[in-house]
């Protein structure tokens, strides 16, 4: 018994089962969009009931689309590809490798793809014509001359017959890229104070275990952008990456616009404040002369209640209150002094520079809160082939759709009295493009007057 | 004039040009054939300027942006796809006996944009993660695939009124006699070939979509709620391609099978938003 009789290898190549595959993985899919997916058990047992959650718990519908009956459709899904075109292709193959000039062109039927027509010229002019029309519609055909006949023969696209196995080869490509991501890929996220770095993330799939990076990624700053109805416009990080103390890498991402290292990408997520955290600039434009200097100006991060002294300007602060704006910090309400001894209040609102007119001097302060940004971390090397799959799927499809396999013959026989000219084609594909081409070249031969052709 | 106000207009030509279809279905006469292209012509031109003065808009409210990002626009996207497609057959086929299965569609999704309650109309703002390319790529590429597979619904409908008034056989080789001037066997090419230009296009829009999550997200395939029926969306066509192929599916069979597509899509597209939650913003 060879391979090819085996039952079990018969299914793998039939696409019986292929429709049966892929009605399974159709109709299952829908369970995961109704079914709340990877929510603990208890979740389950509230909802539905201590016995439809054990159902769940071990037909797995709780995480379906990662559980093992749900793979293993996949995997048969590829397997019967596999199979599918390990079989097929030999035959395809050979149909886009044989010679179709060898035809009997006497076998055609007539109709709308082939025309038959006699003419009293002899057969070196309506060798000629046909040479000067072909030439005209730009289709370059072999030629063939047996005594008997002479056979213009034009074949176009027999490789776009493989149109078909580029999708199917695509989806196995696309598998392959999503496995490799899987094994050798993570995906992790960290949150990252501003002003701060790390050198490690959290893994998202595995226990929130540490995964180690190469680098340290340095958060500069966050900052959100609003709309003016308050809607948040962008998120942004300025990131850094160090290498061994040195800055390889400064980017701002946004959402969309992440950063790549080392294969390592880092998406702008999420973000957090940091409780009773605040970064404070002030700066000083000196009405006399400060030694030497007309300005200054210092940074401070602080925390509410505490008070802050800037000595060179003999300025002290403390932020006394913060309440919440809409979006969530400020306005904030600071007790101020200086040399001059007259402490006041004022209040400033969030990353909104705010001007203080004193005795001594003119005071600019500028009041931040400070804020963590959340990176999702993702490491996947199979992307770019999932791209591919993805780029061969596409390309695929249109050759399935848009192409065609088109063989024309022209042949000329004839003897002393008259010529015969038949112009026939055929096409997998697309008949109707191919009986335009056919009827151009039949019409372009008939208006032909050196020929005077006869339909027949 | 407000771009609402012009697509409110859309939907009375695209209802006006559905009449004259259906007139032109039942009177034959010549004229009522050119009213209702006119009419279909003219509801696209206005369309097209309702969802350019839309994008205007949302550029003198300093939040500039193509107008492709919530329920209300894709409507009026999808409404002018219909009608841009269904054209392009109109022309390709020379016949206009399909027009009064399929204009009703591009009636119903301006109607439904334009008068229900359900989601909002005004231009809003992108949030950022909608601040994409690869999202306006996704949108154009699935609403073109919805728009096609629309059409080979309408006319699948089409097929199985014929079917079942003329109470044949379902084989379309065997009902060559011409109805109008199409006959079972040229509908039933159609149907197909809008399921093949659908399938498509919606696998780009899948690809699209995978792409701009990955691009936002940093992973292109979530089993998303939305993200999953659009893939059983394309596994019910892929179905129907197999079918017909290797098992030579047609006639009454694929016109079926065209109808559950359909009802796939708008669950896609409707349901998932309405009944089920996920990420897409659609339907806020
Ligand atoms: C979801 C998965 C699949 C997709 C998207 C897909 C897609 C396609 C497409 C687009 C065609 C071309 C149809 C045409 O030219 O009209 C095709 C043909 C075909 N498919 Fe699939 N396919 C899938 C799975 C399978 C599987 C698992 C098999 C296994 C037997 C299979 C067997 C075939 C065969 C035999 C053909 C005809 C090939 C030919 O043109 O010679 N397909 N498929």
């Amino acid at each position: 018994m060879t391979l090819k009789d085996n039952d079990l290898w018969k299914t793998f190549s039939s696409v019986r089962l292929a429709l049966l595959i892929i009605s399974l993985l159709a109709i299952t899919s829908i369970i995961g969009t109704i079914l709340p997916q990877g929510e603990p058990f208890s979740f389950y047992i509230e909802k539905f009931g201590a016995r439809n959650a054990i159902i769940f718990d071990i037909l797995a519908f709780d995480d379906m689309y990662y559980s093992y009956w749900f793979r293993a459709l996949l995997i048969v899904l590829c397997l019967n590809l596999i199979v599918c075109t390990y079989t097929r292709l030999p035959g395809t193959l050979k149909i886009i490798k044989k010679d179709n000039s060898n035809v009997d062109t006497r076998k055609f039927q007539l109709g709308k793809d082939c025309f038959k027509f006699d003419t009293t010229c002899d057969k070196t002019t309506a060798v000629g014509s046909v040479t000067k029309a072909l030439e005209k519609l730009h289709l370059k055909a072999k030629q063939k001359d047996s005594g008997k006949e002479h056979l213009f023969f034009y074949e176009r696209g027999a490789w776009t017959r493989l149109g078909a196995y580029f999708v199917h080869l695509s989806i196995l490509i696309i598998v392959l890229g999503a496995i490799i991501g899987n094994i050798y890929g993570f995906k992790a996220s960290v949150m990252v104070p501003e002003g701060s770095s790390v050198d490690f993330v959290f893994s998202r799939d595995d226990d929130n275990k540490r995964i180690p990076l190469q680098f340290d990624i340095f958060c500069k700053d966050f900052n959100i952008d609003y709309y003016k109805d308050g809607t948040p416009k962008e998120y942004k990080s300025d990131l850094t990456i160090v290498e061994d103390g040195k800055e390889v890498v400064k980017k701002n991402i946004t959402v969309n616009a992440p950063l790549t290292y080392k294969g390592i990408t880092f998406y702008q997520s999420s973000y957090q404040q940091i409780p009773n955290e605040f970064s404070v600039q002030i700066s000083k434009q000196n009405d006399k002369d400060y030694g030497g200097r007309s300005s200054q100006s210092r940074n401070f991060s602080t925390k509410t209640k505490i008070a802050n002294s800037w000595d060179e300007a003999q300025a002290t602060f403390k932020i006394v209150a913060t309440s919440k704006d809409g979006h969530g910090h400020g306005p904030y309400e600071i007790l101020f002094d200086d040399e001059d001894k007259k402490p006041a209040t004022f209040t400033t609102n969030d990353n909104d520079p705010t001007v203080i007119k004193r005795e001594s001097g003119t005071y600019t302060f500028l009041i931040n809160q400070r804020f963590a940004t959340g990176l999702q971390v993702v490491k996947d090397p199979g992307l770019w082939i999932v791209y591919i799959g993805f780029g061969v799927m596409l390309f695929g499809l249109f050759v399935c759709f848009f192409t065609s396999h088109r063989n024309i013959w022209i042949s000329i026989t004839g003897d002393d009295m008259t010529t015969t000219v038949f112009v026939g084609g055929k096409s997998n594909k697309n008949l109707h493009g191919l009986s335009k081409t056919v009827e151009e070249i039949a019409s372009i031969l008939q208006s032909d007057k050196s020929l005077e052709l006869r339909r027949v | 004039m407000e771009s609402s106000q012009l697509l409110g207009i859309t939907t009375f030509i695209y209802l006006a040009a559905t009449f004259f279809y259906v007139a032109f279905a039942f009177f034959k006469v010549k004229g009522l054939g050119i009213l209702a292209t006119s009419a279909t012509l003219l509801g696209l031109w206005v369309n097209t300027t309702g969802i350019g003065l839309r994008w205007m808009e949302t550029y003198q409210q300093g939040i500039g942006h193509i107008p492709l990002s919530n329920m209300y626009e894709s409507l009026i996207f999808f409404a002018l796809s219909i009608a841009a497609v269904y054209l392009v057959i109109e022309h390709l086929y020379k016949t206009k006996i399909f027009g009064s299965f399929v204009l009703p569609f591009a009636f119903i999704a301006m109607a439904y944009a334009s008068y229900s309650a359900e989601f909002g109309k005004d231009v809003k703002p992108l949030l950022p993660a909608l601040q994409s390319n690869w999202l306006v790529a996704h949108v154009i590429t699935c609403f073109i695939g919805y728009a096609a597979f629309a059409i080979s619904c309408g006319l699948a409908i089409y097929y199985l009124a014929k079917i079942m008034s003329s109470n044949n056989q379902n084989s379309p080789k065997n009902e060559e006699a011409a109805i109008g001037t199409v006959s079972l066997a040229k509908i039933d090419d159609i149907i197909y070939k809008m399921m093949i230009f659908g399938f498509i296009w919606l696998t780009a829009g899948i690809i699209t979509g995978a792409i701009w999550a990955n691009s936002a997200w940093g992973t292109y395939w979530s089993w998303d709620p939305k993200e999953t029926w659009s893939l059983i969306t394309w596994f019910a066509y892929a179905l129907a391609l197999h079918a017909r192929y290797t098992r030579g599916w047609n006639g009454t069979r694929m016109s079926i099978v065209a109808l559950v597509g359909f009802i796939s899509v708008i669950f896609t597209y409707y349901g998932v938003n309405f009944l089920l939650s996920g990420l897409h913003s659609y339907g806020g």
